[in-house]
């Protein structure tokens, strides 16, 4: 029995240490990443996942060795080392260069993502869009199609979308509809979201973008992305855009052995009782064209001044 | 000694314990979706809103009153003749209530509207849901029939047709006899599973718009036991008036912008749907329930029947008379409200710009001018000095701030038209619109339209120079001056 916690922890180590090994084959790791920025960000994470991974190891090593020696079958008396300056220099030294590195090493993916001067400008190219987070939704306003055309013509006018919503502004709740660019820097597509709140505190996470960022009352915030791949094609059945492979009616695969990219947008900031369930979808057209299709239907559908039934 | 043994014992109690419960929290798992099995619906304790005060009220009540006061403003003797507390229904009947309303509506886990008809008109329409008129006019004796239970319905249909017909048309016929196709008891299940998981915490158990949340926001989650809903599209009378499934659906899809109802629009079509039918099962719980108690104060049930007896007939006449409003809504041919003139809508070119500018200052005046639509007259300044009014439901409401651009029946210039031609139920605000054409009195579809437009261009400053409508606030005080 003197050897019992040793033994539990031991094994509860080990069993934590196989459960990380397994998680990339059981499906268990990062998202998909469809983000130009995300390829950064991960490398990022797997850096710091390496560094405090290898000092988890270590210190749980050690912390089991000294459970399994120590186990008080022993007479002798422990001493203590409190004032060890030598000790206390290096854990505090170590972590500290640590610590620089990562700031060093990070700053340029931080810059590029969060600076705003680093970010797109409203012009006729960048696709804008604002998000208005509430308790317990997220509503979209896109500009419609004449207004986008306007941009194209003349991107001075792009300017005041944050500011100035138009009568034929196409406004929908938890869907965000983007279309996809290349990787390279020029054949980018991006996008600039106007993120406000009208309540409480919420955060914009888009865990496929890698992208995260708190919505604060009274606030615009500017934020950007760019998407590499697309997960969205009409079901020319029931003329709606869906995910490919998602049937709408059910909810469920349509093809069971195929997955189903579903790209969640999801609140990060615990803003209420219904906070789990404030979730959004990211809806990555193909390319512009289709995006348009999609955006006449939803002013046609905004529009609408026949009665016709619903879905 | 004893220090010592005791500090064993806990120790081994912990290194027995921890992994035990450890492995006894990963086994238990999550808990099934549905209602548990035993539960029943909470029979109606709270006060009946028997009717309306005539006076508007003073202020919102304050947060967290709800559901304790009703008619927050009103003193307690006024407050006394709008409500009724069911809790001085006879003892006998109210019994008697609440296991009749088990039998026709089941348990949460189990919901079900086991309640089967035909009327005339039910009749007649079978033909067009593929069903032979030689099997329609062998069922004409059903009519006006009622049925309480599945089995019932089956074998009286059964005894008039042949064995074929009766099996062959089964499904479709019991589909059609219910109050709705979509309240079958599959349907219902699902729809109490997802209601469970996201409408519960506000709309409560009943659907008495009493969840937890409920005190904590304003406006508060509707209580469906009324029958009442604010946002149809059907054309029955004022007071009968039910939405068509489609309004409800819409509603759970759209979420109401402006309120604590977000939108469920990324849910499964069919569990949207099966909420709708759960919405409508709770409804018409509610609504019976209402119905009974309501009239044992009112001296109105049959005294000559025992008590279950009287309870039921009670119970069965109101539920076949709202059943029949429900599926009269849902008759598209009949009771959809369809316009009759099409919009002046913005268009690309200048021209029809202009057109439709000229059409929302057509608009503006109705909306100003007593005796026309009159709008300005509840929403005082445009709605951003609305006063407070009760509604059916004993709480208290505003007439929309319309500056803000928020539309709770929801943006759609054919909302929008929908709200003005039959009103809100259960609010102050009534119907516009001609029932028929010939009516004398009410507004025209294109008057409405003109209404809609400027509706649509009253949020957008930019946009009021090109009506004229420069300084909204001074036209709407010199409006009042005028009227007063």
């Amino acid at each position: 029995v003197r050897k019992f916690w040793s033994i539990l922890f031991g094994v509860t180590m080990l069993g934590a240490f196989l459960l990380f090994a397994l998680a990339p084959a059981m499906g268990w790791s990062l998202p998909k990443n469809v983000a130009t920025f995300g390829g950064d960000v991960d490398n990022l994470y797997y850096l710091i996942l390496a560094i405090t991974g290898f000092f988890f190891v270590l210190t749980e090593a050690i912390l089991v060795y000294a459970l399994w020696r120590f186990d008080g079958s022993r007479e002798n008396k422990a001493h203590y080392i409190h004032g060890h300056h030598t000790l206390e220099v290096v854990w505090t030294l170590i972590p500290g260069v640590i610590l620089l590195v990562l700031a060093i090493v990070q700053i340029r993916v931080w810059a590029e993502i969060k600076f705003q001067k680093n970010m797109p400008k409203p012009d006729g190219k960048t696709q804008q869009i604002e998000v208005t987070a509430r308790q317990w939704e997220w509503r979209i306003r896109y500009p419609n199609r004449a207004r986008m055309e306007e941009w194209e013509k003349h991107p001075d006018t792009a300017l005041d979308f944050g500011k100035n919503p138009h009568i034929d502004d196409v406004l929908l709740a938890n869907e965000i509809h983007v279309w996809k660019g290349g990787s390279e820097p020029e054949q980018r597509h991006n996008v600039l979201v106007h993120l406000r709140t009208l309540d409480v505190i919420h955060s914009f996470f888009l865990p496929n973008l890698r992208l995260k960022q708190d919505a604060l009352p009274g606030k615009v915030i500017p934020v950007w992305f760019a998407v590499t791949e697309h997960n969205t094609e009409r079901d020319s059945k029931i003329g709606r855009w869906v995910e490919i492979n998602y049937d709408p009616a059910t909810g469920k695969a349509r093809d069971p052995s195929l997955p189903v990219p579903i790209w969640e947008l999801a609140c990060a900031e615990y803003c209420g009782t219904r906070h789990s369930m404030m979730r959004g979808r990211l809806f990555v057209h193909k390319d512009k064209d289709d995006f348009k299709e999609w955006l006449k239907w939803a002013e046609d559908e905004q529009n609408r001044s026949k009665a016709v039934a619903a879905r | 000694v004893i220090a010592k043994l005791a500090c064993q014992f806990k120790s081994r109690a912990l290194g027995v314990g921890t992994p035990i419960l450890l492995i006894a929290v990963l086994a238990s798992g999550c808990e099934t979706d549905s209602y548990p099995e035993d539960l029943v619906y909470p029979p109606r304790t709270d006060q009946l809103v028997v009717d309306k005060p005539k006076q508007d009220a003073q202020r919102f009540d304050r947060p967290g009153d709800f559901p304790r006061v009703l008619f927050p403003d009103l003193e307690e003797s006024d407050r006394k003749k709008l409500l009724a507390d069911p809790g001085k229904m006879n003892t006998e009947l109210h019994g008697e209530l609440n296991k009749l309303l088990v039998d026709l509506f089941g348990k949460p886990a189990r919901p079900a509207v086991d309640f089967f008809f035909f009327r005339e008109k039910d009749l007649k329409d079978l033909e067009k849901h593929g069903i032979p008129a030689p099997v329609v006019s062998k069922l004409k004796p059903l009519k006006d029939q009622i049925f309480t239970a599945e089995k019932a319905f089956l074998d009286a249909a059964t005894k008039l047709l042949t064995e074929e017909e009766a099996r062959l048309h089964q499904t479709e016929l019991l589909a059609r006899a219910r109050v709705l196709p979509t309240l079958d008891r599959e349907t219902l299940r699902l729809g109490s599973t997802i209601y469970r998981h996201q409408c519960l915490h506000c709309h409560g158990l009943s659907g008495d718009g009493r969840g937890a949340t409920a005190p904590w926001v304003n406006p508060h989650p509707r209580d469906y036991r009324q029958g009442i809903f604010k946002f149809t599209s059907s054309k029955q009378e004022e007071g009968e008036r039910k939405p068509r499934k489609e309004d409800l659906v819409r509603t759970i899809t759209e979420g109401i912008e402006g309120t604590s109802m977000p939108s469920f629009r990324l849910l499964p079509d069919e569990q949207i749907g099966a909420l709708a039918s759960y919405v409508i099962h709770l409804s018409l719980r509610g609504e019976t329930e209402f119905a009974v108690i309501r009239g044992d104060f009112e001296g109105k049930l049959d005294d000559s029947l025992s008590p279950p007896e009287r309870v039921r007939s009670a119970a069965e006449e109101s539920l076949t008379n709202y059943a029949g409003r429900w599926r009269d809504a849902q008759d598209v041919d009949k009771n959809l409200i369809q316009p009759t003139r099409t919009r002046v809508e913005q268009g690309t070119t200048d021209k029809e710009r202009k057109a439709f500018l000229d059409s929302a200052v057509r608009g503006w005046d109705l909306f100003r001018k007593q005796g026309d639509a009159g709008c300005i007259s509840c929403h005082t300044d445009y709605g951003r000095q609305a006063a407070y009014k009760y509604d059916a439901w004993g709480t208290v409401v505003r007439p929309a701030d319309l500056t803000t651009g928020v539309f709770r029946g929801g943006r759609r210039p054919i909302d929008l038209f929908w709200r003005i031609h039959s009103g809100i139920n259960g609010t102050g605000m009534t119907a516009f619109g001609k029932k028929a054409p010939d009516q004398q009195g009410g507004m025209t579809d294109s008057q409405i339209w003109d209404i809609v437009n400027f509706l649509q261009v009253l949020p957008f400053p930019a946009m009021h120079g090109e009506i004229k409508l420069e300084n909204p606030e001074e036209t709407a005080a010199g409006e009042k001056a005028g009227a007063q």
